[in-house]
């Protein structure tokens, strides 16, 4: 088996693209996500990966090269982070509607302003409703596993969409730990090469991205959101493949001590691998606690969530990002619907966390299960109706 | 509740001619709601307009699908559109035509009224800006507002000289239409502007229109193949037609090099036609042509 490298993350990442064989490379630097397109530009450089590194003027050049080449055929990937995607998002959807299968990593940064370099997921909110396949990985080694795995998923010909993954900005992409590459040998045939279902090539003519008249374009969203959906089963598929390759298992959604406990915390990225040392500690003290890692956000796992989370009293939910004057956090929002309807669903509490960069310690997951307040106001949102605790902030 | 639709090309005024008659009926303290169909416009495409009119406040902010009067600004568009789609039974048409008016009632319209509108809208404004004529016929037809409220919207409208022209086009139109209702005994003889031209409209007409599509149908990323243009004849909403003088045409080839829509088509005997499913009427060509063997023509007079 593969031999544990210690590397920086971000770094891990780069040889996973350069081993995915891409063929096009399109991005802007942007804090930080800048060690990963460095890297590449380097490999590109040193005739290491034989693909083109398109330097471009702005995210909005990379994300409409991204489209171009993967619409010509070739195998894409790009990269970006925060104000670079709020740059991009004009063009996102597009390519999701044009069913392009590129991948992103998209190094989570919080939006501006306050202006901040650090980590959050306000970024890829913004693009949640999107059309692409979002998941969210929580160490080095799923990062570098999930470039393979989304390639995969992403080409198969009943998928055909763009995969991004999240992986948090500095607290993963600056970490220096360990990683089992793996050898071409052992990669073989798990990226089959790329058949594209559509090609733009001058002898072979035919229009994409044409426009939807209000008699077509309802038809267009439904057969997109569909094949969303659908893309489901060649997710699981592209995981479990994946583990008999490498010996490493994925789910949708991740259980720790899920089966028994009467609060469970549910977690997204990066944030899960505290939140297990705390929800650890915490069992040895004889709380039934348990962690529910949110591995892939859309098509959101509504069935795996609701039977992972149904035995629970309390779900103690972290969103790294605010839906301001709205009814919590994103993924609690959607939480609440996920239960919605069940018999005795649990309580759903709402903790926004880690903004901008904010360290969560262990004793902050220990108070938010214990239920703690921190925010000092509760009376004033009581009237909208609205239901979240700013976790920490100071008041 | 009165729902009145209005077809035109892009240009000849069908929405004004909506936002007139919602304005006169306003103005006579009723209530009105006028509106376009919303979308890209190009002069001289197939364009609607839709006015409602009621006694209380008018809600509705739909498409009017049955309509109880259509009004025709443009003879042409009977190739193109099926004007008539959903209207009640016992409705009212309006149309502008040169035509015997006979020949367009059919069976379950109430009443008809026609006026060579074209005629009217050139000798008085000099141009087949046919909606005030239009709107005369169409109160001839039936009181809907009063004339002065009409002629008060059209004067708050415009102004000067083009406002008093077409206070007068639209009076010489109140006075020619002919309103023709149907006795029951006609309609068995008589061919409804539809199936007059129905033949003609399935003759290489896209074998699917957007609507008839299901989702599940939709190639991915919509994905448009070549050959669409085989369905989709964008001559249709051409308004002047390019006119061949075959005696003067020295085959230099200069038109079909200009064309924008390869419409210029070169006969076995080396001169050229013009294939009318694509050319728009752009008129390049006989602005091209060195010998002036082409002209440009009005197609409402061919």
């Amino acid at each position: 088996m593969a031999k544990r490298a210690g590397m920086e993350v971000s770094i891990a990442a780069a040889e996973a693209v350069k081993q995915a064989n891409v063929d096009v490379i399109a991005a802007y630097p942007i804090t930080p996500q800048t060690h990963i397109v460095e890297k590449l530009s380097e490999f590109v450089a040193d005739g290491q990966l034989d693909a083109e590194y398109v330097t471009v003027e702005s995210e909005h050049s990379a994300m409409s090269v991204c489209i171009g080449s993967q619409a010509s055929g070739a195998r894409t990937f790009t990269s970006t982070s925060s104000q670079g995607l709020a740059l991009m998002s004009e063009l996102v959807p597009i390519a999701s509607a044009l069913r392009l299968p590129m991948v992103m990593l998209l190094v989570n940064r919080s939006l501006s302003g306050p202006l901040s370099i650090w980590n959050d997921h306000s970024d890829v909110m913004s693009i949640r409703d999107s059309g692409c396949i979002q998941m969210f990985v929580k160490n080095g080694q799923e990062v570098y596993d999930h470039v393979f795995i989304a390639y995969r998923i992403a080409e198969k010909q009943n998928v055909l969409l763009p995969v991004i993954i999240n992986m948090d900005g500095f607290i993963l992409s600056h970490t220096f730990e360990p990683v089992e590459l793996m050898s071409s040998d052992e990669l073989k045939g798990y990226v089959p090469p790329y058949e594209p279902k559509y090609t733009l090539h001058p002898d072979h003519p035919l229009t994409m991205g044409a426009y939807a008249t209000p008699a077509l374009y309802t038809e267009a969203k439904k057969a997109h959101d569909e094949v969303l959906k659908a893309s489901y089963p060649s997710i699981l598929e592209g995981w479990e493949s994946w583990g008999q390759l490498s010996g490493r298992h994925y789910r949708p959604v991740e259980e720790l001590f899920c089966q028994d406990a009467d609060t469970i915390i549910v977690s997204m990225g990066s944030l899960s691998e505290t939140a297990a040392e705390a929800v650890k500690l915490m069992r040895q003290q004889g709380q039934k606690v348990g962690l529910l890692e949110l591995r892939l956000w859309r098509p959101f796992p509504f069935e795996e969530f609701s039977r992972a989370a149904a035995g629970a009293q309390r779900l103690v939910v972290m969103d790294r990002a605010v839906s301001s004057g709205g009814p919590g956090g994103p993924v609690a929002s959607e939480i609440r619907s996920a239960l919605y309807g069940i018999k005795n669903p649990p309580q759903v509490d709402s903790y926004i966390i880690g903004l901008g960069g904010r360290n969560v310690t262990i004793q902050d997951y220990v108070k938010m299960i214990e239920g703690e307040k921190t925010d000092l106001i509760p009376e004033a949102n009581a009237a909208s109706g609205s239901s979240y605790e700013i976790f920490g902030a100071r008041g | 509740m009165l729902e009145i639709r209005f077809h035109g090309r892009g240009g000849q005024g069908a929405v004004t001619s909506a936002e007139l008659l919602a304005q006169a009926a306003i103005e006579e303290g009723k209530y009105a709601r006028a509106f376009p169909s919303f979308g890209p416009e190009r002069r001289g495409a197939p364009v609607s307009a839709f006015c409602r009119i009621d006694d209380k406040p008018v809600t509705l902010r739909t498409s009017i699908d049955s309509p109880d009067v259509v009004v025709v600004l443009d003879p042409s568009l009977f190739n193109a559109v099926d004007v008539t789609r959903g209207l009640k039974k016992d409705g009212f048409l309006v149309i502008n035509t040169k035509k015997e008016s006979k020949q367009f009632m059919f069976e379950g319209l109430k009443q008809l009224a026609a006026v060579n509108a074209t005629q009217i809208a050139q000798e008085i404004l000099n141009r087949p800006i046919t909606n005030t004529v239009l709107l005369g016929a169409l109160i001839r037809l039936m009181p809907i507002v009063k004339v002065d409220s009409l002629i008060s919207a059209v004067q708050t409208r415009f102004s000067g000289k083009i406002a008093n022209l077409n206070v007068q086009a639209l009076e010489r139109a109140y006075q020619e239409t002919q309103v023709l209702s149907n006795n029951g005994e006609q309609t068995l003889e008589l061919v409804s502007p539809k199936n007059e031209f129905a033949g003609k409209e399935k003759v290489g007409k896209a074998a699917k229109e957007d609507l008839d599509y299901l989702w599940t149908e939709l190639s991915p990323g919509c994905v448009v193949q070549p050959g669409s243009s085989r369905d989709n004849h964008t001559g249709d909403w051409r308004s002047c037609l390019p006119v061949i003088q075959k005696e003067r045409c020295i085959q230099c080839g200069l038109c079909w090099a200009f064309c924008p829509d390869a419409a210029q088509v070169q006969k076995p005997d080396g001169y050229f036609s013009v294939d009318l499913d694509y050319c728009k009427g752009c008129g390049i060509c006989a602005m091209e042509c060195p010998t002036g063997a082409i002209h440009m023509e009005k197609e409402l007079e061919l």
